[in-house]
């Protein structure tokens, strides 16, 4: 018979005396089942079932009392060995026992005398500082006891530009406005980039029925000279040596306002109509004057036009902005003698054009056919 | 050599050992004497000391700190348990009105040596009261030194130590490991140093501060981050109060980085003024913020969900694998 022996129901009780017995001798019993109800000096506590098994026999009646560790009920079965119970205390809870020994000095391990300091010192508003410039702190010999964010700033501009000390000129100074700054920093770009070679040429537009915008011609010419050399409508991805093909053609304006320059693109020109095109043009001479154009409309040119035109200049030199890897510039329109038919001098009406592109991946050639194509569109009648 | 011992027993050895050195320790508390203490810290020192010096309490917190302030002040050494750290709140305006102010308030003509012990903190499956983390509370009471032993051989030094010292130390000592390792114990009256912290583990990637029952997690956590190629090292502050912030700060001059681990609760732990103490004056070595890993500011739970409270190894080991990839 296994015999289930009253545990201890609470921090040290002697016994408990049975109140009611909830099951019968024979009967089955599930683990976890109220088997009697015992009263402590503290409370009436159930005790249950510590597995399930059939009841062989109670160890008392209501009423008795049973000390803890003494017999409270058989179970049928065998009968489990006894086992030495050790005196790990009275009280309330479970300790977790284990026989592991451990080997461990009472004072731990003594630091090492020589300590060897493996960061630079400064604060965490520094290091974040230097990583943001791409500036390796260790390599910063600091005037202090720790890196400054001075040290951070000078060791960044050090890999730049070295050179003599910045120089005090006479005159009131005052910064540059924001369009201007992205001027400086862009074309300082593509002047560390690019190399560019320029052709120039004259477009003839003798044949023009009826006045025109030219606007609308030059980009339509734009569009049928990138769909005869579309190299030139690529951008070139120096890191990765690649050129970057594009479904569509969106030819970015340069527009000139007293604020700076801006760049609005005119996406997909193949897709739009003549009248969208229009408007679209007219929308962004407004948001010029208000500097009101959204962060799209400045984005995602593939190729510029330039037209200077309204002011003097034939010839020019115009600058790419990469990715881009080309530009057309619009000089001054004007009536010019030209030899005609049967070599009889003519005025024909000239507009001259100039084409830069970035001979790193663009040829004289490719250049040379893009401007013919260019030259063929605008001297067509419509 | 020695047989080893648990945590539990080097208390009871170390009971025995001063108190057949020095005439004027008595121990005193609930259940000490004739029963042993209910976790038979006291075991044997009624029957070899005699009730003279082993005194059975009536259950009065208030009454066994007055009591003690009292004889400490005369001369004696009380060591003094509260049977778990959940009954002593009764006798906080003792232990913080009295004995953390005898010495100030009679400016030095008496003083208290005396050492109030008490098991603490959860994870014993106990009911409520019967699990908290009260470290802070004290620590926070100036003229109280609050002292934590997290191994056998430490439980033996440091509590020699704490009988010793002329001014009142509140002894906590972490239940859940009271049997969970043995470990030899010279029985040679061989005091450790108070007031310092332990380095357990050295290492150079991140330094684990921690003590009491959660040294268990975060040796097992250290463990487990060096099979990732991570080398923490881990250090015992021992003593909470005085704070060794020179050893700490040490350590995180080499490594850049601090994971403070405490069973308390998070709001207003020591984990916090050890958090404060690397900010003010080791700010130039971090490479990372400091983290505290600690229990909720919940009541500790029963024991279903107690292992969901304590900090686990994991909790542990996830938290300094985020400071490695910090920046």
């Amino acid at each position: 018979m296994k015999i289930f022996k009253l545990p201890d129901l609470g921090e040290g009780l002697p016994d408990a005396v049975i109140r009611e017995w909830y099951v019968k001798v024979g009967e089955d019993v599930k683990v976890d089942q109220p088997l009697v109800s015992m009263e402590t000096a503290k409370a009436l506590v159930d005790v249950p079932a510590p597995y399930s098994g059939k009841i062989e026999k109670l160890f008392g009646q209501a009423g008795d009392t049973i000390e803890t560790g003494n017999p409270l009920i058989g179970f049928e079965g065998e009968a489990e060995p006894e086992q030495a119970s050790k005196d790990s205390g009275t009280v309330v809870g479970a300790i977790e026992e284990s026989e592991t020994v451990i080997k461990e000095a009472a004072s731990g391990v003594s630091p090492q005398k020589t300590q060897t300091t493996k960061s630079v010192k400064a604060t965490p508003a520094v290091r974040m500082l230097a990583k943001q410039l791409g500036v390796d702190l260790a390599s910063i010999i600091s005037s202090g006891e720790f890196v400054t964010a001075e040290d951070v700033k000078q060791a960044a501009t050090i890999g730049k530009k070295p050179g003599p000390k910045a120089p005090i000129y006479e005159g009131v100074s005052t910064p540059l406005s924001q369009a201007r700054r992205a001027m400086v920093l862009s074309m300082t770009q593509s002047h560390d980039e690019i190399v560019p070679v320029t052709l120039t040429d004259d477009a003839d537009l003798y044949a023009w029925k009826e006045s025109q915008d030219i606007t609308i011609r030059l980009i339509r010419a734009m569009q049928h000279a990138c769909e005869t050399e579309p190299l030139l409508n690529n951008y070139f991805d120096s890191s990765k040596m690649a050129l970057v093909t594009h479904k569509s053609i969106n030819i970015g304006l340069a527009v000139d306002t007293p604020h700076g320059l801006y760049v609005p693109v005119l996406k997909d020109v193949a897709n739009m109509s003549d009248e969208s095109l229009r408007s679209t043009i007219e929308r962004f001479k407004t948001q010029a004057q208000d500097r009101s154009f959204p962060k799209e409309d400045l984005q995602g040119a593939t190729i510029m036009l330039s037209n200077f035109g309204a002011f003097a200049g034939r010839y020019a030199t115009p600058i790419i902005v990469p990715p881009m890897v080309a530009i057309v510039a619009v000089g001054r329109a004007r009536e010019a003698f030209v030899p005609g038919a049967k070599n009889q001098p003519e005025v024909h009406r000239i507009l001259p054009i100039s084409v830069t592109t970035d001979h790193r991946v663009i040829t004289g050639g490719e250049t040379a056919r893009f401007l013919k194509a260019l030259l063929k569109s605008l001297a067509q009648p419509r | 050599m020695t047989t080893p011992i648990t945590l539990v027993e080097a208390v009871n050895q170390a009971l025995a050992y001063e108190m057949a050195q020095d005439d004027s320790v008595i121990v005193l508390g609930e259940d000490v004497g004739v029963n042993g203490g209910v976790f038979r810290a006291t075991v044997g020192l009624y029957e070899k000391f005699g009730k003279e010096r082993v005194l059975d309490t009536p259950l009065a917190e208030s009454m066994i700190a007055g009591i003690s302030i009292g004889m400490a002040a005369q001369g004696l050494k009380p060591v003094a348990e509260f049977q778990f750290t959940g009954f002593i709140y009764s006798a906080f305006d003792q232990i913080l009105s009295h004995a953390a102010r005898l010495r100030n308030r009679t400016r030095g003509r008496l003083h208290c040596p005396l050492v109030f012990r008490s098991p603490y903190g959860g994870g014993i499956h106990a009911p409520e009261h019967h699990s908290e983390s009260v470290e802070t509370f004290f620590a926070h009471i100036p003229g109280l030194r609050v002292v934590i032993p997290s191994s056998p051989a430490r439980a033996y030094g440091l509590l020699l130590a704490s009988i010793r010292n002329p001014d009142p130390v509140i002894f906590l000592e972490p239940n859940r490991i009271y049997r969970f390792v043995k470990q030899e114990v010279e029985n040679d009256g061989k005091a450790l140093p108070l007031d310092q912290c332990f380095i357990l583990r050295e290492g150079t990637d991140v330094t684990l501060v921690t003590w009491g029952a959660m040294i268990k997690e975060t040796l097992e956590a250290a463990q487990d981050l060096s099979k990732q190629g991570i080398e923490a090292e881990v250090i015992d502050v021992a003593t909470l109060k005085p704070l060794d912030m020179k050893t700490i700060l040490h350590s995180v001059e080499k490594t850049g980085r601090c994971v403070i681990v405490h069973e308390a609760p998070l709001t207003a732990g020591m984990g916090a003024e050890i958090a404060a103490g690397i900010a003010e004056e080791g700010l130039l070595s971090l490479q990372a913020p400091v983290k505290r890993v600690t229990g909720y500011d919940t009541i500790m739970p029963y024991f279903k969900l107690e292992k969901f409270y304590i900090p686990s190894s994991k909790r542990i080991s996830d938290s300094v694998k985020q400071l490695m990839e910090f920046a």
